[in-house]
């Protein structure tokens, strides 16, 4: 009877031993998959974040381009408006008629419009401003052909600096 | 830019300005232009000063998108080094 009981503590403990070992091999591999499962919590909490400022981000770029282009339409409109009025002056004038009413203040008039219209050229290519066009009180006196091109009062300017 | 000089020639002027050529110049030759003519001149310039002023205005909007973009991207790294 003892000899029983002595092979079925035996077989107990080998049990309890085999349940322990596998046990903490499980708890093992757990922990391994855990530590996996953290580490790519991280990833992700890290990839949305990324996403979230590269959304973000493209949302802020597109305001800026939004902002420009409705700027450059504005400009647009400006510079129709600017390249209607010579049109508009044109459709006045019957040149013809006036060069055979007054040929000499035509000539005077339109060699001065063609200077204008020239030196407007060289103010949109960079050329820096005269010393009278610098000082013009008004945008007819700095120039007749593009007074959109006057920088302001000299006065304005000064303070403004 | 180079100096154009317009003269302008009708019936009643047309021999004085032949002569005052002739005198400057030693013979009378130019290159006319109708009163349309020169209206037309003038409207292609025009054109192509707007076209000047709209080609302006597109680099100044790439510039300013791009100065602020740079920014934005400047910033953005100084967070992530941060």
């Amino acid at each position: 009877m003892s000899k029983i009981l002595i092979v079925i503590i035996i077989m107990m403990g080998g049990i309890g031993y085999w349940y322990y070992n596998d046990s903490q091999e499980r708890m093992e591999i757990l922990q391994a998959n855990n530590a996996t499962l953290k580490a790519n919590q991280a990833n992700l909490e890290q990839a949305i974040a990324t996403q979230q400022q590269t959304m973000e981000q493209l949302q802020r770029d597109f305001e800026r381009v939004a902002e420009q282009n409705a700027k450059l339409q504005e400009q647009y409109a400006a510079i129709r408006k600017q390249n209607q009025r010579l049109a508009d002056k044109l459709e006045k004038i019957d040149l013809e008629a006036a060069a055979i009413s007054n040929a000499e203040s035509i000539e005077r008039a339109v060699n001065g419009g063609t200077k204008n219209a020239g030196r407007c050229f060289e103010i949109l290519s960079g050329s820096p401003l005269t010393e009278k066009e610098l000082n013009a009180e008004n945008k007819n006196a700095f120039n007749k052909e593009c007074p959109w091109l006057w920088p302001g009062p000299p006065t304005e300017r000064v303070s403004g600096q | 830019m180079r100096e154009v000089k317009w003269v302008v020639i009708n019936e009643d002027n047309v021999d004085s300005v032949i002569e005052k050529l002739r005198t400057r110049d030693g013979a009378f030759a130019v290159y006319a232009l109708t009163g349309e003519g020169y209206g037309n001149l003038g409207l292609n310039f025009s054109d192509i000063r707007a076209m000047v002023q709209q080609q302006q205005a597109i680099i100044a909007a790439y510039e300013n998108y791009y100065k602020s973009a740079e920014k934005a991207i400047d910033n953005h790294n100084k967070s992530v080094n941060e």
